[in-house]
């Protein structure tokens, strides 16, 4: 039997970019049709459209990974899952299955740490917003508490106080690393003094324990020049301590920030040739940690934080096209079913997007459009994308990171999200919101009921 | 001043005691008591042996010799041998007097001329001293015409007349003739005779000092004379000759020396001493011919030319952890020897002392071990390879692994496996394309480490420039000395790793075993004290755990208080030192009892090796807590090691076993210890860990829940087998 041709609507188009020949370079976006095997149609087909789509062998992947970049360069290494990177309880179990610890932000978030089965003892408890409850739950947990500011610090010596126990603190530091922009605002400053009056505070109180040192340098960061910098800084901190005090610096936390493989728009190649693999960072970090002298020559345990490089390339988000359009200005628009309610990384990266069915060999510059009623919904702006219709099914790569946290509930109602075990078999793991969703926190007052 | 007197005259003492029972290889008390006495079942003859004792220690004193050795009688048993020879061939006078102090002295000097030559070679120096010093006294006597025989010791019942009286003579009749007839009255006139009393009391009285010291000796004693006098019918020699030549003792002595003494007694032990035996009998009757023709009796020559023959031939054995295991430290006797080697929880690998550890950082897999098939063969055949491997892929490499770079372990940092000195390094070779090998430069960039005099470890096909450390550089364990690479002979980036005994680059491998480390099997990490990761096999180094590792790391001369609470409110306290003995071994020496806790601190391991001393000092819970323990807290770490069973089983149940150490060790001795997750990962307060001994039949000999602070403060909740709860407390002592 022969297929059905596929319809084609005829285009105009320019021959460019690519390596010139006869025919210009052949730019085709090969579909993907399938996520570890699963098909994207019967997917949607079940459990609708828009729906984000995980992959657990992604995820265990990733993490084993970059484990092994960090654990066969270093001997003490401790990996702590960033909640508010991917908050969703299957996610945070996986990671803590494979090992991993929790790094929460918020009360919030340490809820969900403690729900997920992680103890109390290896949650680490950052940012700069925690409140008096939070940090008492924390301190009776014995959970590992990295002080941002002076303000909290004080609490906290209120508390060790107040609770006759000692807390187990770190403080968060900032530097100069020669990296632009320095991220200053979390944490202490190194170079003005703040981090040493931070530690002569904590430390000559008698009441708190100072175990730990965390930075932050920036993200996408490659030269191990910056990292050598920053650990010798903290190794000069430590040192002082230790002569001061004679207090031993037990682990260093290095933070995150370490890229995925999305384009950040604007950039010139693609990340996918530019980000840095784990090995790089780890050869980098390692480096340094090795060569620093650290008081009775112990080496701190590393502590890394990493959240987007280790979840954002097991996510997928697939949906339907909802209508083409062309622009004032002649070039293409489509309409998709997912926005920037669910794509909020789309304002800083160029996502990956690709049909799920080959529908045309021909591409054209197309600007994505999500379907809210607002002009900066864009998902994608300018992609040689192929001519799609209304009704065919996209999917959009590298999503695990920041949207299932950062999403917003906008004139809509957010999607299933699903998880495609190691047996390639699909798991609900968040539903679909419904109207029973907002009725449920929703109060009307007496004088507005309809009887 | 008075102190100092009766130090000096316990001291003297005891050398002249353990000169009597260093005949028997021991300094057991009881034994030389009773070997003291026997000797002067005829006076002429015990004085004879007592002066040449002390002539002996006179000398060793003026020599300024050291006293540990004097006071285990090394310097005068010789000495003891030919005095109570002489009293024993010729009779009193003042003459012999004389020629005693002159034979004592002679036998001193062979003493310390053959211990120097043999001792370089590991070898005991036995009873050839004795021989010279005797044979040249017999040789020379002839020419003295004031000296006469001694004919009373050939007439044992006039000796005996003299002291008991006739009633004595009826109970040494009885005795002979209850005997008489069997190999026994042979076997106690034999052991009689090591002492030159040739009657059958002494003999009796020498097998029950012999039976109170060891069970083990008692039995070997038997075994050696039995094979030998069946072996004597066998040929048709005349089994009665061994009642009047000094030859019968040759067998008891080597047969207590193979299977009890020198080897750690044990099956393979008992085999060997029965094999020895009829060599033994034909080295006797052979040597006693060429010996008539000088009119000289062999004495005990045959017992020390097979003795040091077989020992060397053990001794240079290529493979040490074969049976039968040479005693590397006698212990109060040999079942007690057998026992602590029995619970040593790698003894295989026990002659295996400087801990070298895993090479590299994180998880590797063997990707060839001992015995490889492709390069690990005859010379080298005791080296491992080791790679990176994704467990889940089962790939060692990302992409198609065309690049070196793809490899997982490339470029991965190399660390000492155990300090020492860099003695060799190459680091100028280009890392091969994988698939094409090197064989110019076969071993590629190199280092090679200096651990210990013949010990070296060799890291091999590291990365082009990474070497870091310089030749003469010292480092410590875990230092890192260069990166994974792939030059030399190595087609596809790995980890060469051997150790060897010289120091140059391409010498061939040795056989020695890896200390701690964790090999992970699906889910769970299995704990190696000691062993030889074998093919596929995942391995990684364990962590030291800080609080553990300071809790048990001290300093000799270190002070502590261990203190205890019984039921009842009764309170002890016992001052403990950690001291360091001549031979640098270490241990906790009780200060109120004296009680000695010998113990070894590798950096990962707290092993107690030895208790000796009052059970009532407060130490001896301590050893039961603390046999062993691992300064790790590394997952789900547990700790399991048999436990020395004469520490945990009396009579008569420990003396059976006793009699059947050759055969087998029946009883057992658990020892377990848990630990607990702490309540704060980083910096804990405390840590809490569980131990307990079980026996036969899962009998609970004790268990302790254990409390150790940062400050080195342990506590310990200890149950005793009696269902009784002491709280103990060990800490710093400070003031």
């Amino acid at each position: 039997m022969m297929n059905k041709k596929i319809y084609e609507r005829p285009v105009l188009r320019k021959v460019v970019e690519g390596i010139p020949n006869k025919f210009g370079s052949l730019k085709r976006l090969r579909p993907i049709e399938f996520i570890d095997n699963v098909s994207i149609n019967s997917l949607i087909d079940k459990y609708g459209s828009p729906v984000f789509v995980l992959s657990e062998k992604t995820i265990r992947e990733t993490y084993r990974s970059a484990y092994r970049a960090f654990s066969t360069r270093y001997p003490k290494v401790q990996f702590a899952w960033s909640y508010k990177t991917n908050y969703l309880d299957a996610v945070c179990r996986i990671f803590h299955q494979e090992g991993s610890w929790a790094e929460v932000v918020s009360g919030f978030e340490y809820e969900k740490a403690l729900d997920n089965g992680i103890s109390g003892n290896k949650i680490i408890f950052n940012g700069p917003d925690k409140s008096k409850k939070d940090l008492i739950r924390a301190i009776k947990n014995n959970s590992l508490i990295h002080i941002d500011h002076f303000d909290e610090l004080y609490t906290i010596i209120e508390l060790s106080k107040e609770l006759e126990e000692t807390p187990q603190v770190a403080i968060r530091i900032n530097m100069d690393t020669g990296i632009i922009p320095q991220w200053d605002r979390f944490g202490f400053n190194y170079e003005n003094g703040e981090a040493w009056n931070a530690v002569n505070r904590i430390l000559s109180t008698g009441k708190i324990e100072l175990i730990g040192l965390h930075t932050h340098i920036g993200t996408y960061i490659s030269t191990s020049k910056a990292y050598e910098i920053a650990i010798r800084k903290l190794a000069e901190l430590a040192n002082k301590t230790y002569e001061r005090f004679q207090t031993s610096i037990e682990y260093i936390d290095i933070g995150g920030g370490f890229a995925s493989q999305n384009t950040l728009q604007g950039a010139y190649l693609p990340a996918t040739d530019t980000t840095p693999s784990f090995d790089d960072y780890a050869h980098a970090i390692t480096t340094a940690m090795i060569a620093e002298k650290f008081p009775n020559n112990i080496a701190p345990t590393l502590i890394l934080e990493t959240g987007r490089a280790l979840i954002d390339d097991a996510g997928w988000l697939a949906g339907t096209v909802l209508a083409n359009k062309r622009l004032a200005d002649g070039n293409r628009a489509m309409v998709i079913d997912t926005g920037v309610n669910l794509m909020f990384t789309a304002f800083w990266y160029d996502h990956e997007i690709y049909p799920v069915k080959e529908t045309s060999f021909q591409s054209e510059p197309t600007t994505i459009y999500g379907p809210l009623c607002m002009n900066i919904d864009v998902i994608r702006k300018k992609i040689d994308f192929p001519l799609l219709n209304k009704g065919d099914r996209f999917v959009i790569k590298r999503v695990g990171a920041y949207t299932m946290t950062q999403w917003m509930q906008f004139i809509t109602y957010r999607p299933n999200i699903v998880l495609i075990d190691e047996n390639e078999e699909v798991h609900l793991i968040r539903k679909e919101e419904d109207k029973e969703v907002f009725r449920r926190q929703e109060l009307i007052p007496d004088h507005l009921k309809n009887d | 001043m008075k102190n100092k007197l009766k130090k000096k005259a316990i001291f003297i003492s005891e050398s002249i005691l353990t000169s009597y029972s260093q005949i028997f290889f021991t300094e057991n008390k009881v034994l030389a008591l009773i070997l003291f006495v026997v000797s002067f079942t005829n006076w002429w003859i015990g004085l004879s042996g007592f002066i040449a004792v002390v002539t002996a220690l006179v000398f060793a004193e003026l020599l300024e010799y050291a006293p540990v050795t004097i006071q285990k009688g090394l310097f005068s048993f010789n000495s003891l041998l030919v005095g109570l020879g002489i009293g024993t061939y010729f009779s009193p006078g003042i003459e012999v007097l004389l020629l005693i102090i002159i034979g004592s002295i002679v036998a001193f000097f062979c003493t310390i001329f053959i211990k120097g030559i043999l001792e370089k070679y590991g070898l005991p120096f036995l009873s050839f001293p004795f021989l010279l010093g005797m044979w040249l006294m017999l040789l020379s006597f002839p020419i003295f015409s004031n000296i006469s025989l001694n004919s009373e010791a050939l007439y044992p019942s006039n000796m005996f007349f003299k002291i008991g009286g006739s009633s004595l003579i009826v109970v040494i009749d009885s005795l002979t003739k209850f005997f008489d007839g069997t190999g026994l009255y042979t076997y106690f006139l034999s052991l009689g005779a090591i002492f030159f009393q040739f009657n059958i009391v002494a003999g009796i009285l020498i097998a029950i000092g012999l039976l109170i010291h060891s069970r083990v000796h008692f039995l070997f004693s038997l075994i050696g004379f039995f094979v030998a006098y069946w072996f004597y019918s066998f040929l048709g020699v005349y089994t009665g000759s061994l009642n009047y030549t000094y030859y019968g003792f040759n067998f008891i002595l080597s047969a207590i020396a193979i299977g009890g003494y020198y080897l750690i007694p044990s099956r393979k032990s008992l085999i060997w001493s029965v094999i020895l035996i009829p060599v033994l009998v034909i080295v006797t009757v052979g040597s006693d011919r060429l010996f008539s023709y000088f009119e000289l009796s062999v004495f005990s020559l045959p017992f020390n030319i097979v003795i040091i023959g077989m020992l060397y031939a053990f001794k240079i054995r290529y493979n040490q952890t074969r049976e039968p295991i040479l005693t590397f430290i006698q212990q109060k006797n040999p079942e007690t020897n057998a026992y602590i080697y029995n619970s040593q929880s790698s003894k295989k690998y026990s002659v295996f002392l400087l801990p070298i550890r895993l090479p590299f950082i994180g998880k590797w897999i063997v990707n060839q071990a001992h015995d490889g098939v492709y390069t690990h063969k005859d010379f080298f055949k005791y080296a491992w390879d080791f790679i990176i491997k994704d467990p889940n892929t089962n790939k060692e490499f990302i992409n198609e692994g065309f690049l070196k770079e793809d490899y997982y372990c490339f470029n991965k940092p190399v660390i000492a496996p155990a300090s020492g000195t860099i003695v060799a390094i190459e680091n100028s070779i280009q890392d091969n394309e994988i698939g094409v090998a090197n064989t110019v430069n076969n071993w590629g960039n190199t280092v090679v480490i200096k651990h210990y005099d013949y010990l070296y470890s060799k890291l091999c096909h590291l990365k082009n420039g990474s070497v870091a450390v310089k030749v003469g550089e010292t480092i410590e364990e875990g230092h890192v000395i260069g990166k994974c690479g792939n030059s030399g002979r190595s087609p596809y980036p790995h980890l060469h790793f051997q150790l060897q005994s010289t120091g140059k680059i391409g010498a061939s491998t040795i056989f020695w075993p890896l200390s701690e480390y964790l090999i992970s099997q699906k889910n769970t990490l299995k704990f190696k004290q000691k062993g030889v990761p074998e093919i596929n096999d995942v391995v990684e180094n364990i962590q030291v755990s800080p609080i553990l590792k300071g809790a048990f790391q001290w300093s000799p001369g270190d002070l502590f208080k261990l203190e205890m609470v019984s039921d009842n409110g009764n309170k002890t306290l016992n001052s403990i030192k950690n001291e360091i003995d001549i031979n640098n071994k270490s241990f906790l020496h009780c200060l109120n009892t004296g009680a000695k806790l010998y113990y070894e601190n590798n950096g990962k391991t707290f092993l107690a090796l030895n208790y000796l001393g009052s059970k009532n000092s407060l130490l001896y819970y301590f050893f039961y807590t603390f046999y062993k323990v691992v300064l790790s807290n590394t997952g789900n770490l547990n700790v399991e090691s048999k436990f020395p069973i004469h520490h945990l089983y009396r009579f008569p149940i420990i003396t059976l076993q006793d009699f059947l150490v050759p055969f087998g060790i029946f009883l057992k001795g658990n020892y377990r210890l848990l630990y607990k997750e702490t309540s704060q990962v980083f910096s804990p307060k405390e840590l809490e860990l569980n131990s307990n001994i079980t026996g036969i039949k899962n009998r609970i000999f004790s268990s302790s829940k254990i409390v150790i602070e940062k400050n080195g403060r342990i506590t310990i909740r200890y149950i005793t087998s009696k269902n009784k709860t002491l709280q103990l407390r060990w800490e710093n002592n400070l003031d």
